[in-house]
């Protein structure tokens, strides 16, 4: 065997190994990340991080029916896989009638949507456009009613 | 006619098990991007996994027709690390098909709030041959010429190669601003090359309706993108580099199902002629919930 060839197979080698154990590495880690979260984690929205301007924004469709409408539709299809159909949390996710959340302003709670608090597993909604982002904010204000 | 016969079953069979596995999954409506080969700031969701199929048609002028793609599966470690995993293929007219090789690659969102501009950094291996025509990125002085190529050939020549790209992504009214900048290296010893990839897009509508619906405006996401090479670091700059510009348009269907096409032009003689790119694409929510239920 030439130097030529077994180097060849010195980097077909070495690619293999890293690619397996590149794969083997981001199951394991996901698998402890998705299964180290907790419900002590309480939720994942940090409310009282925003910042003052977040509090006097206004909902454009505050007591708007239609816009809770298509804001329940959003929350179905973006939302309920982690905070559940009745929005009360799954797993670690934050329940929505929580009075910390139920309480806090609508701009509090539009910039807890675009944000996120993607280290604790919440993703940002920034590619959602704005006025979707309040529909959703209109609807979560609707269920203080059913607590 | 046996073979037909036999044929159609295979087809029904695979479609029946394609419906069974679609039901057997809980289904959300995606919000993706219409880009192909510009990446934004947006990250999967964590513990959804998305399975997407995109090919390429390719009618380069000086070389043979072909259809490429490449099978994806994208996964949300974290809220701010995604992971893909991407098969590629080809086949080209008169030359029959192949695998080409696989590719791994990770995303991380550094920065925990929403910015101006949101960056990510990205990270990739590849493992691919010659013969490969997904055409994922353009970097260096990647050309039409390169297509010619037999790919008896081409699959001979083997490219493992690291990938970088700074992603900056922007979200302004509705619109998404994207820029990716590509460093590319080769694991045998050749000069780091470059590319880049700019995108733009937008809903056709910002509100919602209340309804639910399948093909209403705010399902459907418009944009274009340019991208192309910037050459290698001893030889930086536009000169001998092939370009591509696209319009595109992103359905998302109720059901979590995407779907994706941008007719695709060279810009200049370095360029194929036309592609057509399109993409399906189905999001499995909460995947790691579904998994952790199978072992238990």
């Amino acid at each position: 065997m030439n130097s030529a060839m077994l180097r060849q197979w010195k980097i077909k080698g070495w690619a293999c190994s890293a690619a397996f154990a590149g794969v083997a590495l981001l199951l394991a880690a996901s698998w402890a990340v998705a299964g180290g979260r907790s419900k002590e984690e309480g939720p994942a929205v940090r409310l009282s991080e925003a910042p003052a301007s977040a509090q006097s924004l206004r909902n454009p469709f505050a007591g708007d029916e239609k816009a809770a409408a298509a804001g329940h539709k959003l929350f179905e299809q973006h939302c309920a896989s982690c905070h559940g159909a009745d929005g009360r949390g799954l797993s670690h996710a934050a329940n929505l009638h929580a009075p910390a959340i139920q309480n806090a302003p609508p701009g509090v709670l539009f910039w807890a949507l675009r944000n996120g608090r993607i280290r604790k597993g919440m993703p940002s909604w920034s590619q959602l456009p704005d006025q979707q982002l309040w529909q959703l904010v209109a609807y979560l204000k609707t269920l203080k009613k059913e607590r | 006619m046996a073979k037909r016969r036999s044929y159609v079953g295979r087809l029904l069979l695979v479609s029946s098990l394609a419906c069974l596995v679609w039901s057997a999954f809980p289904r959300s409506v995606k919000a993706d991007k219409p880009y192909f080969i510009t990446y934004d700031d947006e990250m999967e969701e964590p513990g959804n996994l998305e399975v997407s199929f995109n090919p390429v048609l390719g009618l380069p002028h000086t070389a043979p027709n072909f259809l490429s793609g490449w099978t994806e599966f994208e996964y949300g470690a974290t809220g701010w690390w995604t992971t893909e995993f991407y098969l590629d293929v080809q086949t080209t007219r008169g030359q029959g098909g192949l695998f080409t090789g696989y590719r791994w690659e990770n995303r991380f969102h550094p920065l925990a709030d929403e910015h101006w501009i949101n960056p990510v950094l990205y990270v990739e291996f590849e493992n691919i041959n010659g013969a490969d025509k997904a055409l994922a990125e353009i970097v260096n002085h990647d050309s039409v010429d390169e297509l010619a190529e037999l790919n008896d050939e081409a699959r001979a020549q083997k490219e493992r190669e690291i990938e970088t790209k700074l992603i900056l992504s922007s979200n302004y009214r509705g619109w998404n601003f994207s820029e990716n900048f590509i460093g590319e290296k080769n694991l045998a010893n050749k000069p780091w090359e470059f590319g880049y990839a700019v995108g733009v897009s937008r809903p056709l509508a910002l509100e919602a309706s209340p309804q639910a619906c399948g093909f209403c405006r705010e399902n459907l996401r418009a944009g274009a993108e340019i991208y192309g090479g910037l050459g290698t670091w001893n030889e930086f700059g536009f000169r001998g580099t092939a370009h591509y510009l696209g319009p595109l348009l992103n359905w998302d269907l109720p059901g979590g199902i995407g779907l994706r096409i941008s007719p695709t032009f060279g810009l200049n003689r370095n360029s194929a002629r036309f592609l057509i790119r399109f993409g399906v694409s189905y999001e499995i929510p909460r995947f790691d919930r579904i998994v952790r239920r199978w072992f238990r």
